[in-house]
Parts: structure tokens; C-alpha cells; sequence
């Protein structure tokens, strides 16, 4: 032993001595109690298993949990982004999964000190929190969330595909655990779905701001992400429950407000033609049915949104996007109105429409003086936008449309030769 | 004039020979060739034949054949003496056998990654097979990176990248990990100190990480010629490896020459500057065509020099752009494009720090000019490698500064030339560092009951941490336990790794034009200072501290700016100390280093004399070190003025920084001297000596048992300078000029010397100065 050795390390790391006050001693003190639930003993050693059953005819914020019944699928299997189009699954086929976390960040030490699974059965909802309450439970914990997992065919999270998924992979690779969880190709992240469609009218998509302000539900107590690791540690050292009920409560919410969020797309989905939705939700769901390459779909939502339309930015940006689609599509008419609609309603930074027209009359009816008139104008809002900004826009776009004038004169001169 | 015709010209040239102290000529040498081993594969000797080699240097069969017993290996050549090989042909025959194996290569930097990722395309090209090359550095694109982990079968990276970026996110590398056949370090020389200190730990968690997936790499070391390559291998992998050494390698021929600036003020010992003697020299080489680096000390001489030379090939009507600088602080691309441009002939002078020191890929030049001795001699046998390769005769010179340590180097060349280099010390269970890793290894995989990690005490410290909660035991394992992500926390570089961005703002775009180290910052970029990049004077406008960027003007000015670091230290912690028989006190232990920046003064180019000072307001720079410190007992000092004692204390000061290298190997920035007229600590006159890296590596350490020796070396200086109060050789102008410096420096060397102990007579002409011209 190196002599002193505790003095030296003490001085070289004085930036955590504040901690140390409190300690008596060892430090290390087996837990008892079983936080509410039930200790399991299994083939891997013992941990803490919560079982909880909701009722089918319960409603979290304004979605009650049997209207999961009616969802009519697999036709919104591409809503949700998954792959496989004629696997049909029974709602029992899904999961529900969150973790809560000894850390935040990601990396090989950050453990899963609970994992909540969420699964309908026949004639309720039931939630499985495991929860480890010492290191050396991890092991039985992880073993035994496999069969719920593998079992069911659908995983749904939120932010589970760069978050929890990952995470769990990890710790069963550090604890020799394999073949682990199986459900790369059926995996939903609810967070992407709703990005797609809230991010325009929310602040923020965390799950906490969309049960507020989509299904309509306020928690009464709750514990915010950031101060859930403190709480384990505070649990290892002095066993006091009370704090973890609360992380163990917060962490059912979450799978419960999952399950709601779920059943509130599918709906959106669904009764797509019958509902009555903010210009924005619908905004976003034309976004969601353009990236997965339904055009139908996306063009009825953006009318759906033109039509609803109260803010005027929704509303430009949705009849630039169908514009677009219709463009694509070669529907040369509806989209020639939208534009002229944009140029005449929008402002003076309507710069896109103007050069969409150019585009058009140059390349589609020859007719250059017209294509020339729209560059003109294009140009014209161009310079005094920079002006007025004092910003450069991009000498790229100005240059470029400039490019397109030089060429435009140049066609027409040589259209006015030949007659 | 080519290179024979040039070194004619010089020896007819009186005027430049009287300079000269001494002039070596290395022999050019025959290459001695083994044939390819049988368990080479045909592919890879294919390729090799089509590019004209037909058979491989000794050394490397016989790396090749060690590496195929899985045995480790460090080799040691000099430059351009094919040490890639080495590494790359067994790497690539294992692939070839088999293609699940995996390899990691470890460059201390992110250029040489990328230089050695395009030689190895090439070779790859050549076999027409899908190995798969990869760097993975913080330039990667985030989505190429899924990519790499999974499959690339050879992932060229950094210490850095691996400590923060791959070793914590193990778990995404099962294939790496699970496979790994080779893992190669390149230009180990460069691990020294607290880097090296941090490496060695590094791989100690790479080891672990290796063994949990069952895995057990073999370990190929390249390094530079260094005293101690087998000692410093082995601490670094914590194994036993062999080491080759015996270069079979065709050398060219050389013309090293030592060259002393010559005497301009025999009183105050002052010479020539040799930065206007370097550039009178690359001048004249540059001028007759032929292609030269020149090496300087700092960045700022770096600047100075290529202004310099710029302006001289402007005057011949040359292309000033034919002239560049390098070093850090240039953005990648720029570099890149330098190092083309050396390569391809179209750059003819480049002038550059220590940063090409290293494997950079620039071809081969014909001459290189050191300005400055660099401190030390694997240093400077790498620069004068940069000239001249296989079949070349090339110049090397070293031109020395008015320092004690180049003044000894250019009088005494059998130092340089007889003497071993430089021993690479680190001492990885320095407490701070090994702690730093226990942490990022716990993080990584829980530490099992007994398991040893280059320590025995690591249980001690394990219950240490536990005690702080960082760390949880249970179940025989010891968890990590704290939110944080430990290796984020910890740089492997002795400084944070932060760097201030320069942002050019006479652009009506501004632009990031540069950066810079965070303890460098206050010297370089404090307001007003003039900072020079590519021979382009800015000048500071502001300098956002919290925010790390300085905003710098175009201006054209015929000054360059100096600033003055105010050092300060206090004793924190002593581990040892004694009272010698003549009264001196001497002790070791942990200090507190602060360093500020005060004030600059703006130097006029040319003739280099001051045009005034401006004030800094910087906040100071903290390092926590190891030292040894001397207090002078109050009898020597007893009728001295207080000037007196400052002087003599200075002096001495100045000198022991100079000549401690000598004695312990090391660089001569690794190791600082300051002094107290009164310390607060042991309210007598005291001379501290401490280690340049936070935590220490072991300098000080040996300073506090053979200070005897060094304190009579910086007699012997003194008594043979014939300077009459101070020179740049001995205790330097400065001490000098507070009273009678050098005659109190003598005195108090006098006075705590322990004749006993000492060899006796003095080496009377060792240290001397002759006087030349």
C-alpha cells in the first residue's frame, strides 16, 4: 500500500467532498422493502416486480382506452411507420415500453433501473414495472422483461428508438444476455408521428406538453426526467421509498399516456374525413402522408388545412407544399392558382411562387415575355427585401435567378428573330 | 546550384564557415534486403512487386515474423525508413485469412489519421479486395459512423476519439471489440508525459474492454528514436514486447551542420539573432532552388520567418506563395493543401513548428534549417530527418540561440551526436490520471472483486470512490454510480482541449480564420496583440473570453507584439523534505501553478527594438503540479540587498531551466523554474522547480535527488562566462541587471553546495565559451 494513499487521493479530488458529509461509514445497505410490488425470485436472481390492471373503460386526458378496439388495421400501418404491409396484429400484439435511467446520457454505464411494459389483454390493460433495487438485481430484471417484450410483436415508445431501445440493447450485451429483444422492424416511436404533426403548433413535443395539450390531461404529482437519477441514488443510500413511489408513478403515467397517444393517431388517422382538427394538426398530418408517398391523403389534408386555415402561415406554407405536390404530379392548373393566390396574398416575400411561374411559362408554354415578367418581379421583391432586411438573402438565389433573366431575354431574342 | 554545388559554395564561403562549430557528414548506407516470408499472401506481394519492391528491409521481416507469432512488437527506425510496412502487411494478411478479423490504429493526431487512411486505400485499390478503411475522428459524419462500427475492418483513430467516442460506447462495437486482431500505435514517442501517462491508461481500459468480449489483441509500436523505446512500450501496453531496432533501411547521404550565429557583444555575451541568421541561410537555399522546411520554435517566430522570407523571394520576383507556414492553428484543409503543395514541388519553403515533425506525409526535401535548438535530441534528429530521404545527399543545420542549453548543444556536438536521446518517461499511476480512468473504466464495465488495473491498490481506491458515491459495491462488483459521463470530463492532453477560434471580421462575411489552445490564448489573442497567420498580420479587436473567440482585423503594421506571463506558485501538499548539512532546505510536493498575462510589448521587425507596451486584463490560468523547491538558508544570503538577492536568484532561475534538461532528458518546456526573494511558505529566498503538466510527471521528483549535481553544473556555467554581469549563455541580461546578479548567483550556488557530494574540479572548458570571429 502506498502510504498516505487516502490523503493524496483526498487532496486531488477535493470537488467532492460537499458529498461526503452525510456518509456513516458503509455505505452499501440491502433494500427490504418492495417498493409496492412483489420481490420475484426467477432462474437469474430477484428483483421487484409492480403488476397493475386498468380497466378497459378507463380514459387518460380525453381518450378512453376502448376506443383501441375500433382500430381498423393494418391500413395505417404506414402512418406508423412500419415496414410490413399485410401483417395484421391483434391489439394484444403490442407493447409499451419506458425506462427510467440511472443517467442521462448514453453510453455502456447508464443502466435501466426500471423498466415499465405496457399490454392489452382480453379484458384490460396491464402494467409490469421491473425495478432493480440494487446493482446486482440487473441482471434478473433484464432476463425477465425478455418474454413480455419477445413475445408481443409491436414495440411502441416514445423516443424509445434513439433512447430506451438502445439502452436496453447495451445492458444486455454487458450482461452476457443473448439472443436479446427482437423488434428492430416493428418498432413505433410515437415522439417522430407527433413531431411530424405537433411541431408547428407545440413549443415542445415532450411527452409532458402533448398529454396537456392533446389529450387533455394534467398530471397531479409528477417528477421531471432530469432529477429521476438523483432519486435512485438517494434510494441506494437510505431505502426511503416514498421518493421512488413517486419515479414508480410517473413512469406507469408515461406508459399510460403512451397508450393514449396511440389510440389518439390511430383515431386521427382513421376519422381523418370526420374530424375536426387545428389547420396546423392537419399541416402536419398532409407532411406525414407526403413523406410516406400519399399524395391522395396529403393533398386532402393540406385543402383540409387551406380550409381551416386561421394563421396565415399555415396557411402560405400549406398551399406552397401542395402547390409542390401538385407540380410533381404535373397538375399544372392547381398549381398555377395556388401560386398566383401566394404571389397576390402573401406579402412580398413570396419569392418561391414568382420563380414556380417563371419556371412554368418558360419551360411549359414558351411564352418568355410572361416567364420574364414573373423573374422581374422575383428580382424586384429580391433587392428591396435586401434592403429593407439590410440581410443578405443568399447572392446564390439572386444570382441564380439573374442567370435565369439573362437566359429568358436571350430565348426571346432569339424567338423575336425567327419571326 | 544543386545540393553538391551548394555545399562547395559554403565551404568557399569564409564568411559563413567561421561559424560553423562543427560540420558531420553521415555516410550514405546500403540498404540490407531479406526476402518476402512464405506466410505473406500472394495478393499482398503481388501488389508490392507491381510498385518495384521486390524484397523487404530486415527490419521489417523481421517485425513480420514476431507479429506472426503474436508477439508484440516495438519498432524503432528513423524516418522514411518504411515503418508502415511494418503494421500494415500483417494487418492486411490476417484480413485477407480472415475476414471477420478487425484492427485499430492509434495516431496521437487527426492528419496522420487521414494520411495513413489514403496510403492504405491505395494499397487496398491495388489488391482489388473489399477491405474496409475507415477514420473515425470527431470529423465524421454522424451518419458514416453506424457504418464503421459495424463493418470496418480497419478504424484509424486517436486516443482522444477512443477514450470519449468509442470506448464508452462499447457496446456498439461488438464486432471491433469481439475481433480485435492488431492494435497499432504509431509515433509512441509522442506518448510522453501526462499524454503518454493518460495512454498508457487508456489502453489498460482497452484491455479490459478486449478481454470482456474475449478477445486479445497483439500490439505493434512505431516511435522515433528515443532512449528508452522497450521501457516506454511496455508501461504504455503493460505487456512484454520485443523490441527492433536495427535499421535496414538505405540511408542518403547528409551534411549536418552546426551553426553559431556569431558574436556581436563579447560583454554581454550577446550573438546574432539567429532567426535573421536563419533567414539569411533559407534564403540563400530557397534562392538557388532548392526545396527547404525550416523549423521554428513558436508559432510566432513561424509567422515572422515566412513574412521574412516572402519578402526576400518577392525581390528575386519568385512567387511569394511558394513560401508557407505551418503549424497548429491552421485550419485542416489549409495543411492539407500545404502538404500537397510540398509534395507536388509547387510550395519551395515551408516554414513550421514541431507540427511536421511527426510521419506527415510531405515527400522528401533537400534541406532543412532548425532555428533553435528544439530542446531536445530526438527532436531535432526528427527535423533534420525531414530533408533528404533514400537516395539523397541533403543539409541539415541547426542554428542555435543565444541559451544556455543551444550554446552548449552547437560547442559541444558529441552531446548531440555520442549522446543517447531522450528517455520518454510517463508514469501512468500518477493518481490523478489513474483515478480519472478507474472512473471511465468503471463507467465502461463494473470492476469485479480482485481485478487489477496497473495497480495493487486499486481495491484502496475503489473503497475510496465508493465512499464518495461514484461508485456502488455489491455483489462483488462495484458499479458505477454518479449521472455524470466521467470521460467527458477528462482531456488526455495536459491542458483543457478547448480551443479559441479567431474570427477575421474585416470580411464583410466574417470568417473562422484560426484557433488556438486555451492556455495559449491570453499570450496570442489578448486585445491589441498582433496576430500573424500565413505571413498576414491581424490585429485583436476583442476577445470574448467566456465565449472563446477572439475577433481579429486585417491590419499592415511594422511591429509584432510579445506578451509577458506573470508565473506564481503556492504550496498545496508536501510529500518530503529534508534539512541538509549546510543548511539548506529542500522539499517536494504539490503545488498550485498561476500564470497570467500582464503585458506586451509591440517589437518592430528587423531590428527588432521596442516600440512600446500595452496593458493585458486577462483572468489567470491554474495548473495543479508536482514541484521540488530549495530555500537558501539566511547565512548565505545574510549581507546581501534585497537587489542582490533578486539578481542572484533570478540568475539562477534562468540557468537551472536551461540546464535541468540536460540532466533529467526531457524537454526543456517540460520543466519550469521560478523563485521567491521571500517564499510565503518558508518565509526564506526559494527556488521552486516543477513539472509543466498538471499532476506531474516525475521531474521535480528527480530534481529534488540530484540537485546537487545540477546546482554545480550552473556554477561551473557562471564561473566560465566570461560575460561581465550576465549573458544570454549563462543567467541572462535581465538578472544581469539587477545588481550584481551574476557575482550573488555564484555566491548563493556557492553557499548551498555541498562540495562533498560534488565531482570535485570543474570540467573547466566544458561549458566554456569560446570566442570566435
Amino acid at each position: 500500500m502506498i502510504p498516505n494513499l487516502r490523503e493524496r487521493l483526498r487532496t486531488i479530488s477535493s470537488n467532492y467532498h460537499s458529498r461526503v458529509e452525510d456518509i456513516d461509514g458503509k455505505t452499501t445497505r440491502p433494500a427490504h422493502g418492495s417498493l409496492g410490488g412483489h420481490i420475484i425470485e426467477t432462474r437469474w436472481g430477484k428483483h421487484v416486480l409492480k403488476r397493475t390492471e386498468v380497466p378497459l373503460g378507463y380514459s387518460y386526458g380525453n381518450i378512453p382506452f376502448e376506443r383501441v378496439t375500433h382500430i381498423n388495421n393494418p391500413v395505417e400501418h404506414k402512418w406508423f411507420g412500419l415496414n410490413d404491409d399485410d401483417y395484421r396484429y391483434n391489439i394484444t400484439d403490442l407493447v409499451f415500453l419506458d425506462t427510467e435511467t440511472t443517467g442521462l446520457s448514453r453510453g455502456a454505464g447508464t443502466l435501466a433501473f426500471m423498466v415499465g411494459l405496457g399490454y392489452f389483454n382480453e379484458h384490460c390493460f396491464v402494467i409490469e414495472q421491473h425495478i432493480m433495487r440494487d446493482f446486482d438485481e440487473e441482471f434478473s430484471m433484464l432476463n425477465s422483461i425478455l418474454n413480455t417484450l419477445n413475445n408481443r410483436k409491436i414495440l411502441i415508445s416514445f423516443n424509445g428508438k434513439s433512447y430506451d431501445y438502445p439502452l436496453l440493447e447495451n445492458r444486455m450485451i454487458i450482461n452476457h444476455i443473448s439472443p436479446h429483444i427482437n423488434h428492430k422492424e416493428f418498432h413505433i416511436d410515437l415522439l417522430h408521428i407527433a413531431r411530424r404533426i405537433w411541431s408547428t403548433m407545440l413549443e415542445s413535443c415532450s411527452l409532458i406538453s402533448l398529454e396537456k395539450n392533446v389529450l387533455e390531461k394534467h398530471r397531479a404529482i409528477d417528477i421531471p426526467g432530469r432529477d429521476i437519477p438523483g432519486v435512485y441514488y438517494k434510494y441506494l443510500q437510505d431505502r426511503d421509498e416514498a421518493a421512488m413511489n413517486i419515479v414508480i408513478e410517473h413512469n406507469s403515467n408515461d406508459i399510460l399516456a403512451m397508450v393514449a397517444l396511440f389510440i389518439k393517431l390511430a383515431c386521427m388517422y382513421k376519422d381523418h374525413r370526420t374530424s375536426h382538427l387545428h389547420c396546423q394538426e392537419w399541416f402536419g398530418m398532409a407532411k406525414s402522408f407526403e413523406a410516406q408517398g400519399d399524395d391522395e391523403m396529403s393533398s386532402y389534408c393540406y385543402t383540409k388545412s387551406i380550409e381551416t386555415g386561421s394563421t396565415p402561415y399555415t396557411g402560405m406554407a400549406a398551399r406552397n407544399r401542395l402547390a409542390m405536390l401538385y407540380k410533381r404530379r404535373g397538375q399544372w392548373k392547381p398549381a398555377i392558382k395556388l401560386w398566383k393566390y401566394m404571389v397576390d396574398h402573401g406579402g412580398n416575400f413570396m419569392i418561391t411562387p414568382l420563380i414556380e411561374i417563371a419556371k412554368y411559362y418558360e419551360h411549359h408554354e414558351q411564352n418568355y415575355e410572361k416567364a420574364l415578367k414573373y423573374t422581374d418581379k422575383a428580382i424586384k421583391r429580391l433587392t428591396h427585401m435586401r434592403i429593407a432586411r439590410n440581410a443578405p438573402y443568399g447572392m446564390d438565389g439572386i444570382n441564380e435567378i439573374r442567370h435565369r433573366k439573362k437566359r429568358l431575354e436571350r430565348k426571346r431574342k432569339s424567338v423575336n428573330e425567327v419571326f | 546550384m544543386n545540393i553538391d554545388q551548394l555545399v562547395e559554395f559554403i565551404k568557399n564561403d569564409l564568411g559563413f564557415m567561421k561559424n560553423i562549430t562543427h560540420w558531420e557528414i553521415i555516410e550514405p548506407r546500403k540498404g540490407i534486403y531479406s526476402p518476402f516470408p512464405g506466410f505473406l499472401s500472394s495478393k499482398i506481394v503481388r501488389v508490392l512487386r507491381n510498385r518495384g519492391i521486390d524484397s523487404l528491409f530486415c527490419h521489417q521481416a523481421l517485425a513480420l515474423d514476431i507479429i506472426n507469432e503474436c508477439k508484440n512488437v516495438v519498432i524503432v527506425t528513423p524516418t522514411a525508413s518504411g515503418k508502415t510496412l511494418c503494421y500494415n502487411l500483417p494487418v492486411l494478411n490476417e484480413i485477407l485469412k480472415n475476414n471477420d478479423a478487425r484492427s485499430l490504429y492509434l495516431f496521437p493526431t487527426k492528419a496522420l489519421s487521414q494520411d495513413q487512411v489514403s496510403e492504405l486505400h491505395e494499397m487496398i485499390t491495388l489488391m482489388d479486395t473489399d477491405i474496409k478503411t475507415y477514420t473515425y475522428d470527431g470529423d465524421t459524419p454522424t451518419n458514416a459512423r453506424k457504418t464503421i462500427r459495424q463493418a470496418g475492418h480497419i478504424v484509424v483513430t486517436n486516443p482522444d476519439m477512443l477514450h470519449s467516442g468509442i470506448m464508452p460506447h462499447h457496446t456498439k462495437w461488438v464486432k471491433l471489440f469481439e475481433n480485435l486482431k492488431f492494435v497499432v500505435i504509431d509515433e509512441m514517442h509522442t506518448y510522453r508525459g501526462v499524454f503518454g501517462s493518460h495512454m498508457a491508461n487508456v489502453i489498460r481500459r482497452l484491455k479490459r474492454i478486449c478481454n470482456f468480449y474475449g478477445s486479445d489483441p497483439t500490439f505493434i509500436c512505431c516511435s522515433a528514436t528515443i532512449a528508452n523505446p522497450l521501457e516506454l512500450a511496455q508501461k504504455i501496453i503493460g505487456e512484454p514486447i520485443s523490441l527492433i531496432d536495427e535499421n535496414g533501411a538505405p540511408v542518403g547521404g547528409k551534411h549536418f551542420i552546426f551553426y553559431n550565429p556569431p558574436l556581436v557583444n563579447r560583454e554581454l555575451g550577446i550573438r546574432r539573432s539567429s532567426l535573421l541568421e536563419t533567414k539569411k541561410i533559407a534564403g540563400q537555399f530557397i534562392g538557388n532552388g532548392l526545396q527547404s522546411i525550416i523549423f521554428a520554435r513558436s508559432r510566432l517566430t513561424v509567422e515572422v520567418l515566412v513574412t521574412y522570407l516572402r519578402e526576400l523571394v518577392k525581390k528575386k520576383q519568385g512567387d511569394p506563395k511558394g513560401i508557407r507556414g505551418y503549424r497548429s492553428g491552421y485550419l485542416p484543409t489549409e495543411r492539407r493543401q500545404i502538404e500537397k503543395g510540398l509534395r507536388e514541388g509547387s510550395i519551395l519553403g515551408v516554414v513550421s513548428t514541431n507540427a511536421l515533425e511527426l510521419g506527415i506525409d510531405i515527400g522528401s526535401l533537400e534541406t532543412a534549417i532548425i532555428c533553435g535548438y528544439p530542446g531536445s535530441i530526438a527532436s531535432t534528429w526528427q527535423q533534420a530527418g525531414r530533408a533528404g530521404r533514400r537516395n539523397s545527399t541533403s543539409i541539415a543545420i541547426l542554428v542555435a540561440s543565444s541559451n544556455p542549453l543551444d550554446q552548449y548543444t552547437i560547442q559541444h556536438p558529441e552531446y548531440f551526436l555520442e549522446g543517447s536521446p531522450e528517455c520518454g518517461l510517463i508514469s501512468p499511476n500518477n493518481l490523478h490520471i489513474l483515478l480519472s480512468h478507474i472512473k471511465c473504466a468503471a463507467f465502461e464495465l463494473p470492476f469485479e472483486d480482485g481485478e487489477q488495473f496497473g495497480v495493487e491498490t486499486l481495491s484502496e481506491i475503489l473503497f475510496y470512490l465508493e465512499e464518495h458515491r461514484i461508485i456502488r459495491h455489491v455483489g462483488n462488483r462495484w458499479y458505477w454510480m454518479a449521472e455524470n459521463f466521467p470521460a467527458a470530463d477528462i482531456s488526455l492532453r495536459s491542458a483543457s482541449e478547448d480551443n479559441f477560434i479567431i474570427i477575421d471580421i474585416s470580411l464583410p462575411k466574417p470568417r473562422v480564420i484560426g484557433e488556438v489552445d486555451s492556455f495559449s490564448a491570453p499570450m496570442i489573442l489578448h486585445e491589441e496583440a498582433i496576430y500573424i497567420h500565413g505571413g498576414i498580420q491581424f490585429q485583436v479587436e476583442r476577445l470574448d473570453f467566456e465565449e472563446k473567440k477572439a475577433y481579429v482585423r486585417k491590419v499592415d503594421v511594422d511591429y509584432y507584439t510579445d506578451a509577458n506571463l506573470a508565473v506564481d506558485l503556492k504550496v498545496l501538499d508536501v510529500f518530503d523534505n529534508e534539512d541538509m548539512e549546510n543548511g539548506l532546505f529542500k522539499a517536494y510536493g504539490e503545488v498550485m501553478v498561476t500564470a497570467l498575462v500582464t503585458m506586451f510589448k509591440k517589437i518592430k521587425f528587423n531590428t527588432h527594438e521596442n516600440l512600446g507596451w500595452g496593458r493585458v486584463h486577462l483572468p489567470e490560468m491554474e495548473m495543479h503540479t508536482s514541484a521540488c523547491w530549495f530555500s537558501i538558508p539566511e547565512d548565505v544570503v545574510g549581507g546581501f540587498s534585497q537587489d542582490e538577492i533578486q539578481g542572484g536568484l533570478m540568475g539562477i532561475a534562468n540557468l537551472m531551466g536551461q540546464i535541468c534538461p540536460i540532466f533529467l532528458m526531457c524537454d526543456a518546456r517540460d520543466i519550469n523554474v521560478i523563485y521567491h526573494t521571500r517564499s510565503p511558505f518558508t518565509r526564506k529566498p526559494t527556488l521552486y522547480i516543477y513539472d509543466s503538466y498538471p499532476g506531474g510527471i516525475g521531474l521535480s521528483d528527480k530534481v529534488y535527488h540530484i540537485y546537487n549535481e545540477i546546482f554545480d553544473r550552473c556554477r561551473e556555467v557562471i564561473l566560465n562566462c566570461r560575460c561581465i554581469d550576465g549573458c544570454p549563455a549563462c543567467i541572462g541580461p535581465a538578472a544581469g541587471e539587477q545588481g550584481q546578479g551574476k557575482d550573488s548567483a555564484f555566491k548563493i550556488l556557492g553557499g548551498i553546495l555541498d562540495d562533498s557530494q560534488s565531482k570535485g574540479e570543474a570540467k573547466n572548458d566544458f561549458f566554456q565559451l569560446p570566442f570566435q570571429g
